[in-house]
């Protein structure tokens, strides 16, 4: 299956996805995951590139892996496409080895108005050409924004266009903030959350191999939630994290 | 492209259990579809109508060709076996595939058949197979209840349209268990694609007003796109949005089946 890219209105980043002539089944879950691998993360990278692996293995086994397809970017103060939204059969777990490298700031917006806007473009597209589609992102990070060029607004934006077309079903977004152990952060990123609009804020304290696994079934289940969710009308249960 | 092949097949709010059926596949000559409509008045057709149509789907995988009678006689022997009552196989049987630069059409009770035309600038040519009184003369219908169908009823009704306007309607006998089925052949040169249909069909209405089965038709031959589940696709956005929004209900089963042969 090749990919095509997308622009997004208003942004210097697009995306890229599964050709729609290319796919055969008539719904899809949209997955969109972007990590944060500023500086910071550097002690713990390799623990979050085992989350995406467990999240990637987790959704293979699903009974709904023909029906999800996923994205995934990094993000720093620019964003880099780790791989455009493709079906999950798609996905092989070894092709996330090595694959996130730490250093830079933090473009949290930017990084979560790329998710939302990359779901909602390539839901509308799928929709047009008979698809069921709806939508679940993670934008996970351990710290503030301090190079984001989009406003939360922005997000705000984006989100409202989606549940406003009705392209896709539903949309769920979720805020992850992992080894955040001040409080000044937390309370910072709990206000992100509410000012781009987001679902849900879930926080984890540490970021070892075990916080990291736990993080993983956590996505990997709502994940599995949504994709069960489409057709149902509405967005999948939230999960206990 | 190859061949492309797609099904789909839903209950209708009339019905507890949907009696209509549909497969499609790969023969050595090509992809085929095969659609079925079980009898509502006889028992356990919905059973009755899924071995007539494997069979038959079984026939065309490993041949290409519809023998009618082995087809018949191998359902038959299923549906001794499992104790099914008689009448149990009183189903139609539409099915249409692939054999080289032909597409092969075979209509046994009543159904819809529609042929896409290659050339755009070309109108779709439909034929709708009614039966008398609307009793369909069932493939398996053999002996005595054969003799009793043809004394009663004796003949079925073709209508033939071209661009959803009928052109041609005519009368065709049913003396012999040869005459249950109607078959033709197109050419693959002139058509793209093929949408055959259960009765169900013919079941849409809006206002109490019934709705032509080739407008029906030409919404779900609309595809987007034409890989992998195509037909689903369309027939379920065309039930759950399009019917919706036009205010159109449909209360008996509906099969489909649609072939999109590659060009020879």
């Amino acid at each position: 299956m090749s990919l095509a890219t997308h622009p997004i209105a208003k942004s210097r980043y697009g995306f890229s996805a599964t050709r729609v002539a290319d796919l055969g089944a008539t719904e899809y879950t949209l997955v969109a995951i972007a990590a944060d691998t500023s500086g910071s993360v550097h002690p713990f990278l390799r623990d979050i590139e085992g989350c995406l692996k467990e999240v990637v293995r987790a959704c293979r086994h699903s009974p709904r892996a023909d029906q999800l397809m996923m994205r995934v970017v990094s993000f720093d103060d620019a964003l880099d496409e780790m791989h455009g939204f493709k079906p999950l059969p798609g996905c092989d777990v070894g092709d996330y080895d090595g694959c996130l490298r730490a250093g830079g700031t933090t473009a949290l917006i930017d990084a979560a108005h790329n998710a939302v806007a990359s779901v909602a473009t390539y839901g509308r597209d799928l929709s047009d050409n008979d698809f069921d589609v709806n939508a679940i992102v993670f934008v996970i990070t351990d710290g503030c924004d301090n190079a984001s060029s989009a406003k939360a607004d922005d997000v705000v934006a984006a989100l409202e266009a989606a549940r406003q077309e009705e392209s896709l079903e539903s949309i769920t977004t979720i805020l992850v903030g992992v080894n955040v152990k001040q409080r000044q952060v937390s309370q910072e990123l709990k206000r992100v959350r509410k000012a781009v609009g987001f679902d849900r804020y879930v926080e984890l304290d540490r970021a070892d191999a075990s916080a990291l696994a736990k993080l993983a079934d956590f996505v990997s289940r709502s994940i599995s939630a949504q994709s069960q969710a489409l057709g149902q009308g509405g967005a999948g249960p939230a999960l206990t994290f | 492209m190859r061949d492309q092949a797609d099904v789909f097949f839903t209950i209708g709010a009339s019905h507890q259990v949907c009696e209509d059926y549909a497969l499609s596949g790969r023969g050595p000559g090509g992809a085929f579809v095969v659609v079925s409509d079980g009898c509502s008045s006889a028992p356990q057709t919905d059973v009755g109508a899924r071995l007539l149509t494997h069979a038959a789907a079984q026939r065309l995988r490993a041949t290409s060709t519809l023998d009618v009678r082995s087809v018949v006689d191998r359902a038959a022997a299923v549906a001794r076996h499992l104790s099914l009552p008689e009448g149990a196989l009183d189903a139609t049987l539409v099915a249409a595939w692939r054999t080289g630069a032909r597409l092969e059409i075979a209509v046994a009770g009543d159904g819809v058949v529609v042929a896409m035309p290659r050339d755009a600038r070309e109108e779709p040519v439909g034929w709708r197979i009614e039966d008398e009184d609307q009793a369909p003369g069932y493939p398996a219908y053999r002996g005595a209840r054969l003799e009793a169908y043809c004394a009663r009823f004796g003949r079925r009704w073709v209508s033939l349209s071209r661009g959803g306007r009928e052109v041609r309607r005519w009368p065709q006998p049913i003396r012999s268990a040869e005459d249950l089925w109607l078959r033709w052949s197109l050419p693959l040169s002139a058509v793209g694609g093929l949408l055959v249909a259960s009765d169900g069909l013919t079941s849409f209405r809006r206002d109490d007003e019934p709705i032509e089965a080739m407008a029906i038709a030409a919404e779900l031959t609309a595809f987007r796109t034409t890989t992998g589940a195509f037909l689903q696709r369309r027939a379920r956005r065309f039930l759950g949005r399009t019917c919706k929004a036009q205010g159109y209900e449909h209360h008996d089963d509906i099969a489909l089946g649609a072939l999109l042969p590659e060009a020879a």
